[in-house]
């Protein structure tokens, strides 16, 4: 049974890992904490269940889903956060908040209350490796956070959008000085985040076959501690608390007490933040 | 200029308040409302459905002694002290002497000391906590206490489905746990086994580590106590990791969107439910013609019939009342206290001493076909 909920917590914490891969660039190169991660990942979970149920075609939905994602994302940058650049990053995070709670509603002002079905079933299969079972929907989760990540490596590393990102989180005004547009860079990120928001929102709606308005909270607070268990800012501390995260919280329900499953991923977080401060990757400033 | 900007808002609130309490002597009869129309409006919804076709119809015949019907809506948003500040809004400004709602047993009984101090009837049309029996002679509900149900459908399970042990997957709040301790009882009384009592918390959609935990044990009746958005998800998983065991639930399943949401996974639940839709009679047939015109036309809202009709029923009793006694809380006590037989959608109603409705008991519901279809 060891196996089985750690293989559970991988599946989960793959999630966390791609909705905080959003949270920590954001942090790490703007500086603030953007609270509404969460309601991104919701806005891409309804592209694509609204465009599935209207065309049928699965390719398709899922674009339409990553691009609403993004475009949320980018108008949260201008809107919400832009206008407050340089005052008291405090700011930013009541305006964040303030954000978050506006998407969830609007979200259900505009797509009603309820829970939406999956549009289409996926024939689900199980596989066996040695005594775990896995189902093909939790090996696509692994695939896909997976392939987004090495790509994410590859863009931030090997680019030069990238490499201005970087750039602009050592420092912002340096980088301006040497031509990079910093604007431009602050957009690309936040595009960057939503979009990984946006796959994981789509990938949760298949997988538990439900969308709804509130569906961003409790991941995007999860995905947050994950980047803050993992080290604010870092990319493989992203990774590294994501499934760290996952797994606490399903061998804590499983040996423990499931009453309390959530509590032992916030357990988790306080006992990482309590021993190191700055997190298991983080830098120490 | 600033003072003067001031002067003019002030002289504007001075008169809001004067025109709103020149309304009071109103010629409409106020019935407050308190429902869940933000968080956990999948329920609220309908509820709000239910008594506005109640107002439509009572308005329709004339009204009440005359003057037209006006129920006032406040939002509980599934919270004890926003139903709290909904109940004093209501019974200090509108006035109100009766009111339907709040939703969930723990509002019901978070409003039920005011309404005893300030003596208010309060009817819930979905509070199933037996508390609710003991919380004051204002204090009435609509629906089955949650211990017929449990009575109801563990002998079910005992005596139609031959179920030996069970495994109880509940939902960790007052409600699901309320469920998890009542049915182990009445499983035990009647010699099933509890092998497994997993929970988890209201907005999870992982069931995984619970789950894998549970089938580990061996049972014949997987019982999932808790709200809809949590027990689809859940029995589609248990499918999905090859739980086959045949599921269970409460009267929160009893939904479309159950089904619409487990899909395959949902054949063969049973459930005990409040409302039969082919209830046979010329009230129940008018009623849900009316109700499925507006799911009709109405795409994006929640459909939950049964909620509906509880508050469709208590809407038509509480304005029988104001209409034979006047609108006062001691005179409609008085008549709910008397009520035989209230030709209702939900069946032919009576109060008992408690205030608890009583009709002709709680039906067996079990999904075949993607339907829900009476079993008993």
């Amino acid at each position: 049974m060891f196996w089985q909920q750690a293989l559970n917590g991988v599946v989960i914490g793959c999630v966390y890992t791609l909705v905080a891969l959003g949270y920590t660039m954001v942090y790490g190169i703007l500086g603030i904490i953007n609270f509404a991660q969460g309601e991104i990942y919701m806005y891409g979970a309804y592209g694509a269940v609204i465009t599935l149920g209207l065309t049928g075609n699965l390719t398709l939905s899922v674009l339409v889903g990553i691009s609403l994602s993004c475009v949320v994302g980018v108008l949260l940058e201008r809107v919400a956060f832009k206008p407050l650049r340089g005052l008291n990053p405090l700011i930013s995070l009541i305006s964040a908040i303030g954000a978050s709670i506006f998407l969830s509603s609007s979200a259900r002002f505009i797509f009603g209350p309820d829970e939406r079905p999956f549009p289409i079933h996926f024939a689900s299969h199980m596989y066996n490796f040695l005594g775990v079972d896995i189902s093909d929907m939790q090996l696509i989760i692994i695939g896909a956070s997976l392939l987004l990540i090495t790509l994410l490596y590859v863009i931030v590393n090997h680019t030069k959008n990238g490499r201005a990102m970087k750039a602009v989180a050592m420092d912002a005004e340096a980088a301006m000085l040497m031509g990079i547009d910093v604007d431009k860079t602050y957009m690309f990120t936040f595009l960057i985040g939503s979009a990984l928001s946006g796959v994981a929102g789509i990938l949760m709606a298949i997988y538990y076959n439900t969308t709804y308005p509130t569906m961003g909270t409790l991941p995007g607070l999860k995905a947050f501690s994950a980047a803050v268990l993992g080290g604010v800012g870092s990319i493989p501390g992203a990774v590294v608390g994501g499934l760290t995260l996952g797994v606490a919280e399903n061998l804590g329900a499983a040996y423990i007490s499931s009453g309390f499953k959530d509590a032992f991923a916030f357990l988790a977080l306080v006992l990482v933040l309590v021993i190191r401060p700055s997190g298991i990757m983080g830098s120490k400033r | 200029m600033k003072r003067f900007i001031l002067g003019v808002l002030l002289g504007v609130l001075v008169f809001a308040v004067i025109g709103f309490t020149g309304c009071t002597k109103e010629k409409v009869v106020k019935v407050g409302a308190i429902l869940r129309l933000s968080t956990g409006a999948s329920d609220g919804l309908p509820a709000k459905r239910g008594i506005e076709i109640a107002v439509e119809e009572i308005n329709a015949a004339g009204g009440i002694n005359g003057k037209p019907l006006k129920v006032i809506y406040e939002d509980s948003k599934d919270s004890p002290q926003a139903s709290v500040t909904a109940f004093e809004k209501l019974i200090s400004m509108d006035k109100v002497k009766v009111v339907i709602g709040p939703m969930m047993s723990g509002n019901t009984l978070a409003v039920a000391p005011i309404a005893e101090r300030d003596h208010v009837v309060v009817i819930t049309p979905n509070g199933t906590s037996p508390k609710i029996s003991d919380a004051g002679k204002y204090i009435y509900r609509g629906c089955t206490r949650i211990d017929r149900q449990a009575e109801a459908l563990t002998k079910y399970a005992k005596e139609r489905m031959g179920v030996k042990s069970v495994a109880i997957l509940y939902s960790n709040e007052p409600y699901g746990k309320g469920c998890n301790k009542l049915f182990s009882k009445y499983f035990n009384d009647l010699g099933i086994d509890v092998v497994a009592d997993e929970s988890f918390m209201r907005g999870d959609r992982d069931f995984s580590a619970q789950l894998t935990k549970i089938k580990q044990k061996k049972f014949d009746l997987l019982f999932i106590p808790g709200y809809l958005q949590e027990t689809a998800p859940a029995i589609v998983q248990a499918r999905k990791m090859g739980i086959n065991a045949p599921s269970m639930g409460v009267f929160g399943d009893m939904a479309p969107k159950y089904i619409e949401l487990a899909g395959k996974a949902a054949e063969g639940h049973v459930i005990a439910g409040e409302y039969d839709p082919d209830y046979n009679t010329p009230t129940n047939k008018r009623f849900k013609e009316k109700y499925m015109d507006i799911v009709k036309s109405h795409k994006n809202e929640p459909n939950n019939i049964m909620f509906a009709a509880i508050t469709y029923d208590m809407t038509r009793i509480v304005a029988d009342a104001i209409k034979n006694r006047g609108y006062n809380a001691d005179a409609i006590r008085d008549y709910l206290d008397g009520l035989k037989d209230f030709d209702g959608v939900t069946g032919r109603l009576s109060f008992d001493k408690n205030g608890d409705v009583v009709k002709q008991g709680v039906y067996i519901f079990k999904v075949e076909g993607g339907k829900y279809v009476k079993v008993e």
